[in-house]
């Protein structure tokens, strides 16, 4: 496979309060051309950072990635300079956001906001990169794309913002999408809409996209293979069919197990007790070992690295692989000390 | 392990319906706004709410479901009577809530208590939990001998430490604060908690615990609940019957078997189309676009279009969906069951479509999921297994101090 970027133990953390906090943790995966990745997990876990180290966008004081390396397109992007980094930013690897609300500049027209990208970027002159823009409008399926050019952001509705922000960020051709929670914003039918309109612009152009979000729904619908993170860290990786059918790390079966389901009812969700650990609670074993009802002793004195299970599928848990019978194990002991 | 295992037993939702007495009624309720803006020549009239009518019975969950702008807020709002209804009434256990005074409305206000959706901003952050959780009971007149010992009950029951009184709410996270937010709804032992959206500012795993928390709440109390919603998936979770909303009117209600199982309305299609679910879709490409999208966005409630508000967005829009609009009238199955003395209530299977009878639902569902056949969650054996393992730690509480609080609490 065409290997676009590949992500090798990389470590980032920040400050906060004088001691330096890791927020993600020997992070490897790669993506391939047309591929989607998914990275999946809950608030505090680490993705949105992985996304802004990507893209080069951590802040400038408290951030800093400790080791590690981003290989895009051959080049490691951490020790380029930021001028380098500049041409790739929008050119090469593109990014939409969460809030169409906040990510849009107010005071400019949608127009000029897409037109922007090609202007600095490709070296068009206004008319084309007008002409250019509209195209770009109606291939997001911006109805009446040639009055909308020339309206501002508040006119829109937050469906028509994130197409607006995907517009922006397909007009110089990218090689790479990155799309954090793009939809989390939107009611249930824009966002399939918003979806759908994603997986046919990867279609069309072959970019490779990494979406992440927390909701297993979404990563269904998209993802061709799936990272789980928790606590900063990958805890599990698969192909999206693997991961949904023979999950293994014990996190992720809890969360697919608090999902209610739409199409049966069922009598009680499975739920994760406590919540995720801040930086500096983690201790020296699993991250996930004061939540995980298959903890065992090794898991809180040695924290577990991810490895490989099977071809493709990798998982950070010492009790994997997990089987039935240690599920029922399990209940004969606490019906025993009942 | 016992009362585990009666949790585990599914609300005997149609078996004991003949039995239910109601004990929140909303006929006709309706809520338009004046709004003045700038560069309009007169105030223009948002229909936030238009002619909403609600059961809801004891013990039950009756959740009201759909986009954003629907009014569904707004109607909970005016069933608490937090709002004036422009028109139309609330019965209260019998009682008209608009022909209550201030003090009698205040003091059937004790029975009828509400959860917010953002627990950052529904609690006072001035304020220690332990007095947030005995304000309720100052106002409705619980002796103050008594608020210490209640306030320990409250917070254990909900699955906190009795010692978090004394705190402050920064220092807690969001699904704690729910939960502070779920204990002063309590304290006052309420007969009907209006929830709006309680659970969607949470993440999936804590959502899941504040899920099961409401369920083993409303087994022990028999409270009912009005739960306002839009991820559809917690709301076939949770409700016995449900109301789907668009701009301002119900479109379809019944049974949470009758609208999920066998949606009428081209709306609830399309939102049960959308909704996405954790199975893998196929990828071909032809599959995948047989599924329903709705075109656009919900139009403004400032001018909602004639006829049926829906028929923008609808492809089984034809002329008449613009001239006349479609009542929300029963399906005969359902009448049948329901008999002659409800037939003025709310109640049944009801579509407000004037084509429901042609568009049958086999022709949506399964042809129009991505994955082009019923999306059947995958339960291998292995996973159910597993999974059960963290039910069982959720409901044993063995590993969790502050839960085994919980089994001292009176239940």
């Amino acid at each position: 496979m065409n290997v676009l970027l590949r992500v090798n133990h990389l470590c980032v953390s920040f400050v906060v309060n004088g001691h330096a906090r890791a927020a993600v943790e020997d992070l490897s995966f790669s993506v391939a051309a047309g591929q989607t990745l998914c990275i999946v997990g809950e608030s505090g876990c680490g993705k949105s950072v992985t996304a802004l180290s990507l893209m080069g966008l951590l802040p400038k004081q408290g951030a800093s990635i400790d080791s590690g390396s981003i290989m895009f397109e051959g080049k490691d992007l951490v020790s380029m300079s930021e001028a380098e980094r500049r041409h790739i930013r929008g050119a090469r690897m593109a990014m939409i956001f969460q809030e169409p609300m906040t990510s849009l500049n107010p005071a400019l027209t949608v127009g000029d906001q897409i037109a922007e990208g090609l202007i600095r970027h490709r070296g068009f002159r206004r008319p084309a990169a007008r002409v250019r823009s509209i195209e770009l409008l109606e291939r997001v399926r911006i109805a009446d794309a040639k009055r909308r050019f020339d309206e501002y952001p508040h006119k829109l509705s937050g469906g028509m913002r994130q197409r607006i922000m995907i517009a922006m960020a397909l007009a110089c051709e990218p090689k790479l999408l990155i799309a954090d929670e793009p939809t989390t914003a939107l009611d249930v039918t824009v966002q399939a809409q918003i979806l759908e309109l994603l997986k046919d612009l990867q279609e069309e152009s072959g970019m490779a996209m990494i979406l992440i979000t927390h909701d297993l729904g979404v990563v269904a619908e998209v993802a061709d293979e799936v990272l789980v993170m928790y606590a900063g860290a990958i805890v599990e990786r698969a192909p999206a069919p693997v991961l949904f059918a023979q999950p293994q790390h014990p996190y992720t079966i809890g969360l697919l197990g608090a999902i209610p389901d739409l199409d049966a009812r069922q009598s009680r969700l499975a739920s994760i007790d406590g919540q995720v650990p801040q930086p500096h609670e983690r201790g020296d074993g699993c991250s996930f070992a004061s939540r995980c009802p298959f903890a065992v002793e090794q898991c809180w004195r040695e924290a577990p690295s991810c490895r490989a299970l099977a071809h493709d599928h990798d998982v950070a848990c010492w009790r994997a692989p997990l089987t039935e019978s240690m599920a029922l194990a399990g209940l004969d002991i606490e019906e025993g000390a009942l | 392990m016992n009362s585990i295992l009666s949790q585990t037993l599914l609300p005997g939702a149609e078996a004991s319906r003949v039995a239910l007495a109601p004990i929140l009624r909303a006929r006709g309720l309706t809520k338009h706004f004046s709004i003045r803006r700038l560069g309009a020549s007169g105030p223009q009239t948002l229909r936030a709410v238009d002619g909403v009518d609600l059961l809801v019975h004891r013990g039950q969950t009756l959740a009201i479901v759909g986009e954003s702008g629907c009014g569904k807020s707004t109607t909970a709002r005016l069933l608490l009577r937090l709002l004036d209804a422009t028109s139309g009434k609330v019965w209260f256990e019998g009682e008209d809530l608009g022909s209550l005074g201030r003090r009698a409305l205040r003091a059937k206000r004790r029975y009828m208590q509400m959860i917010f959706q953002d627990p950052y901003a529904s609690l006072n952050p001035r304020m220690t939990i332990g007095q947030t959780l005995a304000e309720p009971m100052t106002i409705h007149g619980i002796a103050r001998g008594e608020h210490r010992q209640r306030i320990a009950t409250l917070l254990s029951r909900v699955g906190l430490s009795a010692s978090y009184a004394t705190r402050y709410p920064h220092e807690f996270s969001g699904g704690q604060r729910q939960r502070v937010g779920i204990a002063r709804a309590l304290a006052v032992s309420p007969r009907l908690i209006i929830c709006d959206e309680p659970v969607s500012a949470l993440d999936v795993s804590v959502q899941a615990q504040v899920i099961n928390l409401l369920q083993d709440l409303q087994d022990e109390t028999g409270m009912a609940y009005v739960f306002i919603a839009h991820d559809l998936a917690v709301v076939r979770h949770l409700a016995t019957d449900i109301a789907v909303m668009y701009l301002g009117k119900i479109v379809e209600s019944g049974t949470a078997e009758e609208v999920f199982g066998a949606p009428r309305h081209p709306y609830t299609q399309a939102l049960l189309a959308a909704a996405p679910r954790p199975v893998p879709a196929r990828r071909e490409a032809t599959v995948r676009h047989q599924r329903i999208l709705l075109e656009g966005d919900i139009p403004s409630p400032l001018a909602p279009p004639s006829g049926c508000r829906f028929r923008t967005r609808c492809r089984f829009a034809q002329d008449r969906c613009a001239i006349e609009e479609p009542p929300l009238e029963k399906e005969v199955a359902s009448d049948a069951v329901a008999g002659a003395v409800l037939d003025a209530e709310p109640q049944g299977h009801r579509v407000a479509c004037h084509f429901w009878r042609d568009i049958t639902s086999s022709q949506w569902a399964w042809s129009s999921h991505p994955a082009g056949a019923p999306s059947v969650r995958i339960r291998d054996s292995r996973l159910v297994a597993l999974q059960a393992a963290f039910v069982r730690s959720d409901a044993a509480g063995d590993a969790n101090p502050t839960r085994r609080i919980n089994d001292l609490s009176p239940r």
